[in-house]
Order: C-alpha cells, then sequence, then structure tokens
C-alpha cells in the first residue's frame, strides 16, 4: 500500500512541477538556486529531474537562458521568455480554477462522509 | 574533483554527442553550487548521491524515447505481427510439407524420414517467427520515431465516433472461413503440386514382391513426360489456387468478390483439368497391358472401363466446381449480425 501510496503521489506531483518551476522564472535563476526556492516554499524536486525539466523548457521556448560568466564559476541562468509568461499565466489560471474544482470536491466527499 | 568528473562522465556519455558539453558545464556548475565552501570528498559524495543514478538522470535529458515501440503504436504493432506471423507460419508450413514430400518421393528415404522433416519444420517456423517479429518491430520502430500517427495508417483515417459501433459485426459461422479451411487449402495445394511436378512417376500399379522392400512398380499410371508438357497451366492453376486461399484468409468470411474470385477459380481449374484428362495419350503405354494381365481380361475391356473413369471424373468435377461456386456466392449472402 505505502508503495501504491507513492506512486500515485509522484504522478500527482509530477504535472504541477512544470508550474512551480515557471512560478520561479520571473527573475532569472540557476539550477541550484531553484532547488533551494522551490525546496523552501516545501516543494520537493529531484535535480535529475530539474536540470533535464529546465532544458526541454528552454527547447520548448517558454525559456531562455545564458551563461553568466562574470562570477567566480560560470553559471547558467534561465528566465522566461515573453511566449513563457503568457504560457505561465495561462495555466496559473488553469491551476486556480482546477484546484478551487477539487477543493469544492473533496469538501464534499468531506460532508458527505460525515452524513 | 576526480569524482565529479567521472560522474558528469558517466551522465554525457549516455547522451547525444552535441549536448555534451553543454550538460557537462552545467552539471558540474550545479554541483559546485551545491557544494559548501573547502568541501571534502564526503560532501562531494553527498551531493552526488543527491543527484542520483547518472544513468537515471542521462535518461532525463534524452529527448528521444526511450523505448521502442510505446503505448500508441503497441496494439496496432501486436495486431500486425500476429497477422503476419499466422500467414507466414502457414507458408512455412506449406512449404515444408511441399519439400518433404517431394523429398520423399524423389529419393528412397524410409518413413523415419518424417522426423527429419519434422525437426526442419520446427526450426524452419521459428526462424520465420524471429524473422517477422524483428521486420515488423524495425518498421513500428522508424515509424514511432517518424512520429506518424497510427490513425493516419489505420484505413480510414478517421477519428472514432459511437456510430462506429455499427459497423461492429459477428461473421455467422456459416459464411466465416476457419483456419482449419486454411490449412487444409495449403495442403491440399502443396501435395497435388508436388505429385504433379515431381512425383507423377511414383503414382502407379504396385505389386507384392517377395524381398524386405514390400512393393515394386509394375508400371506408372500416367504418362509423365506428356502431363508435365502442361506445366506452366497447371504452375498458373497452382499459383491462382494459392492466391485464392491467402484471400480467403485475409477475408476470413464469404464475401461477393470472394465469391467471384472463386468461380473464376473453378472455372480455370475445370478448363484446365478438362484439357488435360481429354487428352489420348494420358496413360502411361504400359498401363492398359498391366491392368488387362492382373484382371485377366482383355485390352478392350480395361480401355472402356478406364473410359468410363475419365467420364466419372469429369462429371465429378463440373458438378463441384459448379457446386463450389455456388456455394460461393449462397454463404456471401448471409448477412453479417449486427450487435446493434
Amino acid at each position: 500500500m505505502k508503495e501504491l501510496l507513492h506512486s500515485l503521489t509522484t504522478e500527482l506531483k509530477r504535472g504541477t512541477l512544470t508550474l512551480a518551476v515557471l512560478s520561479q522564472l520571473d527573475q532569472p535563476q540557476y539550477g541550484y538556486s531553484l532547488v533551494q526556492n522551490l525546496e523552501q516554499s516545501g516543494i520537493e524536486i529531484e535535480q535529475s529531474t530539474l536540470y533535464p525539466l529546465l532544458r526541454r523548457l528552454e527547447k520548448q521556448e517558454l525559456v531562455t537562458s545564458s551563461w553568466d560568466t562574470t562570477e567566480s564559476r560560470p553559471r547558467k541562468y534561465y528566465q522566461l521568455s515573453d511566449y513563457g509568461k503568457t504560457i505561465f499565466a495561462a495555466l496559473k489560471e488553469e491551476w486556480t480554477k482546477m484546484s478551487t474544482e477539487m477543493n469544492l470536491l473533496l469538501e464534499g466527499e468531506k460532508k458527505n462522509g460525515m452524513d | 574533483m576526480e569524482w565529479i568528473e567521472v560522474y558528469i562522465h558517466e551522465v554525457t556519455k549516455r547522451l547525444p554527442e552535441k549536448q555534451r558539453n553543454d550538460i557537462a558545464l552545467e552539471l558540474k556548475s550545479s554541483i559546485l553550487d551545491a557544494l559548501p565552501e573547502n568541501y571534502t570528498l564526503d560532501d562531494e559524495k553527498a551531493v552526488l548521491a543527491d543527484l542520483g543514478d547518472p544513468a537515471e538522470i542521462a535518461k532525463n535529458y534524452r529527448d528521444a524515447p526511450s523505448y521502442l515501440i510505446g503505448p500508441d503504436y503497441y496494439d496496432l504493432f501486436m495486431t500486425t505481427v500476429k497477422m503476419i506471423l499466422q500467414l507466414a507460419i502457414g507458408f512455412a508450413i506449406a512449404y515444408i510439407v511441399f519439400e518433404g514430400v517431394v523429398t520423399y518421393l524423389d529419393s528412397n528415404q524410409d518413413w523415419t524420414y518424417i522426423f527429419t522433416v519434422f525437426g526442419k519444420g520446427i526450426w524452419t517456423v521459428l526462424s520465420t517467427a524471429i524473422q517477422v517479429v524483428f521486420w515488423v518491430a524495425f518498421v513500428f520502430i522508424i515509424m514511432e520515431r517518424t512520429g506518424v500517427a497510427p490513425y493516419e495508417i489505420a484505413g480510414t483515417g478517421a477519428k472514432w465516433t459511437p456510430d462506429d459501433l455499427k459497423n461492429i459485426t459477428v461473421i455467422p459461422k456459416k459464411k466465416g472461413i476457419t483456419k482449419v479451411d486454411i490449412f487444409a487449402a495449403f495442403l491440399w495445394t502443396a501435395i497435388w503440386g508436388s505429385i504433379y511436378f515431381f512425383a507423377l512417376d511414383i503414382v502407379g500399379i504396385y505389386t507384392q514382391n517377395n524381398q524386405e522392400t514390400g512393393l515394386t512398380l509394375l508400371t506408372p499410371i500416367f504418362n509423365q513426360e506428356f502431363l508435365l508438357s502442361f506445366w506452366p497451366l497447371v504452375l498458373i492453376v497452382l499459383l491462382c489456387e494459392l492466391t485464392l486461399t491467402v484471400y480467403k484468409w485475409v477475408k476470413r468470411q464469404w464475401t461477393k468478390s470472394l465469391a467471384t474470385i472463386n468461380t473464376v477459380y473453378q472455372l480455370l481449374y475445370t478448363i484446365v483439368f478438362l484439357l488435360i484428362i481429354l487428352q489420348p495419350n494420358l496413360f502411361h503405354s504400359d498401363l492398359i497391358n498391366e491392368l488387362s494381365q492382373i484382371f485377366n481380361t482383355t485390352a478392350a475391356n480395361i480401355s472402356s472401363i478406364l473410359d468410363t473413369i475419365i467420364g466419372v471424373s469429369i462429371a465429378v468435377t463440373i458438378i463441384s466446381a459448379v457446386y463450389a461456386s455456388y456455394d460461393g456466392f449462397k454463404k456471401s449472402k448471409i448477412k453479417n449480425d449486427t450487435l446493434l
């Protein structure tokens, strides 16, 4: 049961990862800072998932990247593109709608359960 | 530092060359970011442990699917493989039977030869199956990678609607063509084909002899040389018969087009049969002599008996051809049962 729960939870989270990452990329971020930011917000994302995900977002033209070589070691920074901003706004709206609906649904179930 | 380099190499070696440098740089920078200042080997190991299996992270980086045939194609792949497997194995078995019969009749093998044929049969069927699965998979892997959507190649190409359910029919038993029918048809073609082309000379009158070998050929029945002069016609009939059987196999039920093709085949078959059987030197020159000796009667008697046999064969052939044609059409008219 524990295993099933784990796999279901992973599946549930997977869909929200893109949204979570996009939400942090208003300002330029590099890989590890993003991990820390997300972790602080309580969202755990494997680094082995995040770094490839960033590249994929770049390929989909949702984010742009640039190497910053001014500091002690070079870092690759990612930031939302204009297209990415539009998509993020739409996704966010979708999320708000969905979570409201889900909450209603789950609340309803709770009430029914108490009857 | 070495540990990090080896780790990064483990990741990038699994990636396309073009991406390697960039990913290596980025990974290295991320790993160094995660390390404290003046880190120790243990720190390095901890960070690497956090990143996890290099194979896993490389898999996430790869764009190409990490499967050969994905869920979109799986169903189509399985149906295609099954269909082609049946056909190919059917042909393989027909070929083995054909070849077995020919070799058996051609060279004086004893009955244990059947085991040789059987063993060879298993091997041929196995290797045919492997070939089929390989090549079908090969085509599908290419389709998977080139991104042809399955519905684009699936016949109609139209999207599914509930009305499609009305087209689902069940083939009534009488209308259907079973696999046993198909197999029997292939076997029949293989047998008569091999006898005609390779073994007419041993279809004959035999007598028991006193030695252990058992039987001695008194005389072949047919005039082999003469009959074989018809081989192009016979070959055409044989190929038509094979085509008809394959067509039946694909259709799996009697349809109007199948019944029409069947009629054309029956006609062709009958014409060729008549053409051959009505020839005066159909029989082996020794046949009448040998038969009159065996039955202790005159050559004239035997010849008239043979004429009767020919007459009966002609009648039977014509009647069965007409019946088979009629039966095909009759079966094709049976309506398929719809479920809705």
